[in-house]
């Protein structure tokens, strides 16, 4: 059999001729003068090739603090941090606990513990009592965590048995995301030369033979008559660094796109955007549950707009109170408030784009749509996120009607998510009457929602000025995009990490074949 | 967005069919609904109700009753409601004293008799209580309900504002006798719903003729008069609040359900400065529909026979074919008919939204995509050339992230007045803070790293009163073991290059930069810089656990192109 070896593999493997029991990794290293990429890369090769065989003489386990670890030893653990809040304010809530801090998560976990651990009970109303001691093995856990301050890295085989317990076991519980500890584990190997695979003759590579092809051999020639050193197949090219569009803004251009050939033209609009055009002028009455403070973000400064369109303002005012040209509605019956229609807020949907275009003077006949980045309030997990896009639009024209509507929506169903099977459900929105939902079948997850949609009612639409039907729509783009990317945390979405970037562009990939095979 | 819990067991003897499991959810359509949980075991059902317009929908006995087409899951006529009050006179009343008028203004109740509660019967109706208060009467403040098992009451009832220490009682979950003050300031409801009467002087009491405590609205029962059980069969139910149409409609919705469990109601006179007012109210809303408006709404002919045919299936009252249109009425325990497009849509879900054949919009429009999207577009275009990588972030963030962890003033960062954490308390008005967070976030994957990322920022700008003007900023991150200024400032020159412009650097002093290493851009002499470019100094790479050398830039592309992005600010 013949050999091809790279110059770094041949004064590896010199070395260990000369070394017939092997040789610790560390100091084959500094035999052969490598910089430990290099090192890597050489026995890597010749790992792969089957030549060189490592043994495992001892592993070392090196325990240091994390960030997260660091400012727990500094400012306290969650649960002792607790239990002492508790001691100052024995009317403590769970709710009032989780506010107080930026990550909620991590407290609900510690009481979770806490309570398996029957220190804490959580009593109706959410208060919170202490009803047994702090366990003392998580207090000696503690206390050695603290010793790594001084004393770092700690190397976890000289504990006692008891303590490599306790703090493998508090690192399991912990999990991986934000650990308190870092566990380093190194090995102290052994590499040697497989016995009888290779003989010190393979290495004897003829000098004769050419590198890499460089400017001075093209130039001198000396290339002629020359033969190269063969390449090894088997070495992995090096992975080049990304450099491609987010997978997630990619599936939002296709959605645009896909909405500019059907017809639409985009809106574009303001994030920070007035309770007038995000609630009233939808007819969202000012008492409604969705414009609660716990259902929207305002901003703390400005407060408010200066002013308001009163044309507009006076005409929406009416169709609220019910006083005046209410356009053959009884309105709300509901005190109009000026004050609350100047609030500032994150936009919370991007209908308050299409309300800003009616009143504008759309085109007639006019297609709209927006991709909107909008704000929800809500506690963020693996299928919320704070801010999402959302495709919205209307359409005007003479004519439209409850029809034209479902035609659209199947139009979205078969252009946008590829379905081929549709369900309209009746729905409910302030602002739409009719108000349909649209489910649709995906060839591999059945029946989910696509969107809402409806035909604006008189209140939105005549106020605004506008006197033809509107078609109002929206579409939920971001779990779709979840499905492309196979993704099951909406997090994941905004991460900035390479490795989620690059498995987002693998399933992709994936899906992108599968989707073809389908067709 | 209102849940219910109940069974199938419940929900099928209300409405008295068989009801196919697995077509439940296609049946709950008819009353927006949607079938979140069915546990099989225990028969648990979880539906969520999406008409926040239609209190009466959020309740079993409601559901059972529109898919019953608005007859009573009892099986007996409306009109036999009151059966068991004909002739009693005169009704048992409620006093009202005017000093309520300030505090909490209007009541209304009824007494009903029947079979006893039952344990599912018992559930329903407290969940119907907490729903309808929390959520139709905004926990409370709008409209709150008491129940009470009759026993011992004795009418005429009084209802009046007293002064918070004059009246203690034991209230529920007690068993001292508390005042009205001590129950706002201790009780665990008074604390809850404390912010309802804390600004007044007088607090609402509700006794019986023998001055027995029957409760604290909007707050809490007396234990000893207001503690229901299973068992009860004879009940007096009430609720107050601040406006008289919802307080009718909650009780008509409390009336309508115990009548579809088997109880028959006497009506209450409410007295109130001579004034005689008689709960429940049976009379539904009316409206005149056009004759002409089911065809503009839905689009195709419709057959005036059918329309009535389907209201009434629907559950309307009366629907009455006439020359101008169609003259309806809903039932009394509806009232969300605020224009006839509201009776159009009943006839659409009556008829059912899949018998309609989807027709296409007929106008051709041509497409567009906004032109502001243009420079981002290049932008995001050259970059990946550039062999940089795309990210996204979220647009809210924390103060310490977009401020301090840059070493930057918190005054142009616009705050949530409302967090949920602080987390994401803030607007971001950078992206830097994201890309170092990226970078910290990616060390173990090989370099050189290459970020970049485009999207909308705010800045709040000083000033009486303040404003907040909106960004569209373009910024990278470049790191690996030799990564430079000069490395970095050479590819964003060529973007801008390609972008038309001839850009120059001037001096720039700024955290997380180290001194002399950093600089503003400018794309023409004499004018504002539109960005700026500098390597990070190592002090705030460890700040942000990032171990290798790093450059980081950020252009406003709003500033390059502000006719652009007018319509932002």
């Amino acid at each position: 059999m013949s050999w091809n070896f790279h110059p770094l593999e041949i004064a590896v493997l010199k070395a260990l001729f000369s070394r017939p029991a092997g040789e610790r990794e560390d100091l084959l290293r500094e035999a052969v003068r490598m910089d430990s990429g290099q090192f890597q890369m050489a026995t890597g090769w010749l790992k792969a090739k089957n030549l060189v065989e490592e043994t495992v003489l001892e592993t070392r386990t090196e325990v240091s603090l994390t960030e997260t670890g660091q400012k727990y030893v500094e400012d306290g653990f969650p649960e002792e941090w607790i239990l002492r809040k508790l001691k100052e304010d024995p009317s403590l809530t769970l709710d009032a606990l989780r506010k107080s801090v930026e990550d909620p998560a991590q407290i609900s976990k510690a009481i979770g513990d806490l309570k398996e651990m029957g220190v804490l009970s959580i009593l109706p109303g959410g208060r919170l009592e202490q009803g047994g001691p702090f366990p003392p093995s998580l207090e000696r856990t503690y206390g050695i965590i603290r010793t790594l301050v001084e004393n770092s890295p700690l190397t976890l085989e000289d504990l006692s048995p008891e303590d490599r317990d306790l703090l493998g076991s508090f690192q399991r519980k912990r999990g991986k995301g934000k650990g308190v500890l870092r566990f380093d584990v190194r090995e102290i190997r052994r590499l040697s030369l497989k016995k009888g695979a290779l003989s010190p003759e393979d290495l004897d590579v003829r000098n004769d033979l050419l590198g890499p092809v460089t400017p001075e051999i093209i130039q001198s020639g000396s290339w002629k008559g020359a033969t190269f050193r063969p390449y090894s197949l088997d070495t992995p090219p090096p992975r080049p660094m990304l450099g491609q569009t987010h997978p997630y803004r990619d599936y939002l251009e296709e959605v645009r796109k896909q909405l500019v050939r059907l017809g639409f033209e985009e809106m574009t609009g303001p994030i920070v955007e007035s309770e007038f055009w995000n609630m009233d002028a939808l007819f969202i009455p000012q008492t409604h549950p969705a414009r609660d403070i716990h259902d929207i973000y305002f901003v703390r400064d400005p407060r408010e707009i200066t002013t308001l369109d009163e044309n507009v303002a006076s005409r929406v005012r009416a169709v609220h109170s019910g006083e005046g040209e209410t356009f053959g509605s009884r309105g709300w019956r509901q005190p109009f408030n000026e004050k609350q229609a100047r609030r500032l807020l994150l936009r919370s949907q991007g209908t308050a784009l299409s309300a800003r275009k009616l009143a504008s003077g759309p085109r007639i006949p006019g297609k709209y749509f927006a991709l909107a980045r909008c704000f929800r309030y809500e506690q963020v997990d693996q299928t919320h996120a704070v801010d999402f896009y959302q495709a919205e639009g209307i359409v005007v024209e003479e004519g439209a009607s409850f029809r034209t509507l479902l035609g659209l929506l199947s139009l979205f169903a078969r252009e946008v998510a590829g379905a081929r099977e549709v369900h309209f459900k009746p729905a409910y929105f302030p602002f739409t009457e009719p108000s349909v939902e649209v489910h649709v079948k995906h060839p591999q997850l059945g029946w989910m929602e696509l969107g809402g949609a409806g035909l604006f009612r008189p209140e939105v639409l005549r106020p605004l000025g506008v006197t033809t039907p509107v078609i109002a729509w929206g579409l939920g783009i971001d779990r779709m995009a979840m499905m492309r990317l196979g993704l099951s945390d909406i997090r994941d979405l905004f991460s900035g990490s390479l490795h989620t970037l690059q498995s987002m562009i693998l399933s992709r990939a994936r899906s992108r074949q599968a989707y073809q095979q389908y067709l | 967005m209102p849940t219910l819990e109940t069974t199938f067991k419940d929900l099928e003897s209300l409405t008295g069919m068989t009801l196919p499991a697995d077509k439940l959810d296609s049946l709950l359509d008819w009353v927006k609904g949607e079938l979140k949980d069915f546990d099989l075991k225990t028969g648990t059902l979880k539906i969520e109700l999406n008409d926040t317009n239609r209190p009466d929908l959020w309740t079993v006995e409601g559901i059972a009753r529109q898919l019953r087409g608005g007859r009573s899951p009892s099986g007996r006529p409306w009109e036999e409601i009151f059966a068991e009050s004909k002739g009693v006179d005169p009704l048992p009343s409620i006093r009202v004293h005017p000093s309520v008028s300030r505090v909490r203004p209007v009541i209304g109740g009824f007494i009903a008799r029947g079979p006893a509660l039952g344990e599912e019967g018992l559930t329903q109706l407290i969940q119907t209580q907490e729903r309808l208060s929390e959520l139709y009467g905004r926990k409370r403040a709008d409209v709150a309900i008491g129940i009470y098992p009759l026993r011992t009451l004795r009418f005429p009832l009084l209802y009046e504002a007293v002064a918070p220490d004059s009246v203690t009682f034991v209230p529920l979950g007690s068993n001292s006798s508390l005042s009205l003050r001590n129950i706002l300031e201790n009780h665990p409801k008074g604390r809850t719903y404390k912010n309802l009467l804390s600004s007044r002087d007088v607090y609402p009491v509700l006794r019986d003729d023998s001055g027995t405590v029957l409760s604290f609205p909007p707050i809490i029962n007396a234990r000893d008069t207001g503690e229901v059980s299973s068992t009860d069969s004879e009940l007096f139910v009430e609720a107050t609040g601040i406006d008289s149409g919802r307080v009718n409609l909650v009780i008509n919705i409390l009336a309508a359900n115990l009548f579809d469990r088997g109880f028959t109601l006497t009506p209450v006179t409410v007295e109130e400065n001579g004034i005689r007012t008689t709960y429940p109210r049976m009379e539904g809303p009316e409206v005149l529909v056009p004759a002409d408006l089911p065809e503009r709404i839905t689009g195709e002919v419709i057959d005036r026979d059918l329309f009535q045919r389907k209201l009434l299936d629907y559950g309307y009252v009366e629907v009455e074919i006439r020359n101008d249109g169609y003259q309806v009425r809903a039932p009394f325990y509806r009232d969300d008919l605020l224009h006839p497009v509201d009776c159009v849509e009943d006839f659409l879900i009556a008829r059912g939204y899949d018998t309609f054949t989807p027709s296409l919009p007929a106008s051709f429009t041509s497409g567009k995509e906004a032109s502001s999207r243009e420079p981002e577009e290049l932008v995001r275009h050259l970059m990946t050339g550039m062999g940089f990588q795309e990210i996204l972030s979220n647009i809210l963030t924390s103060l310490e992230k977009d401020t301090q962890d840059l070493g930057r003033p918190s005054d142009k960062t616009v705050e949530i007045d409302n967090p949920v954490s602080r987390q994401f308390s803030v607007v971001r008005s950078t992206l830097l803070s994201f890309l170092l967070s990226a970078e910290s976030q990616s060390s173990r994957y090989p370099y050189p790293h290459r970020l970049f990322e485009v999207g909308e920022a705010l800045e709040k700008t000083s000033g009486s009163p303040s404003s907040v003007q909106e960004k569209m900023l373009f910024a990278g991150l470049l790191s690996h073991p030799q990564a430079s200024f000069s490395e970095l400032a050479g590819m964003i020159f060529e973007v801008l290059r390609t972008m038309g412009h001839e850009p120059s650097l001037s001096p720039l002093e700024s955290c997380p930069y180290i001194a002399g290493r950093s600089g503003s851009i400018q794309i023409e002499k004499n004018r504002d810089p539109v960005g700026e470019i500098g390597e990070v100094h190592p002090e705030w790479l460890e700040r942000w656990g990032i171990r290798m050398p790093s450059v980081l830039f950020e252009i406003d592309l709003s500033k390059m192109y502000p006719g652009l992005y007018i319509e932002r600010k």
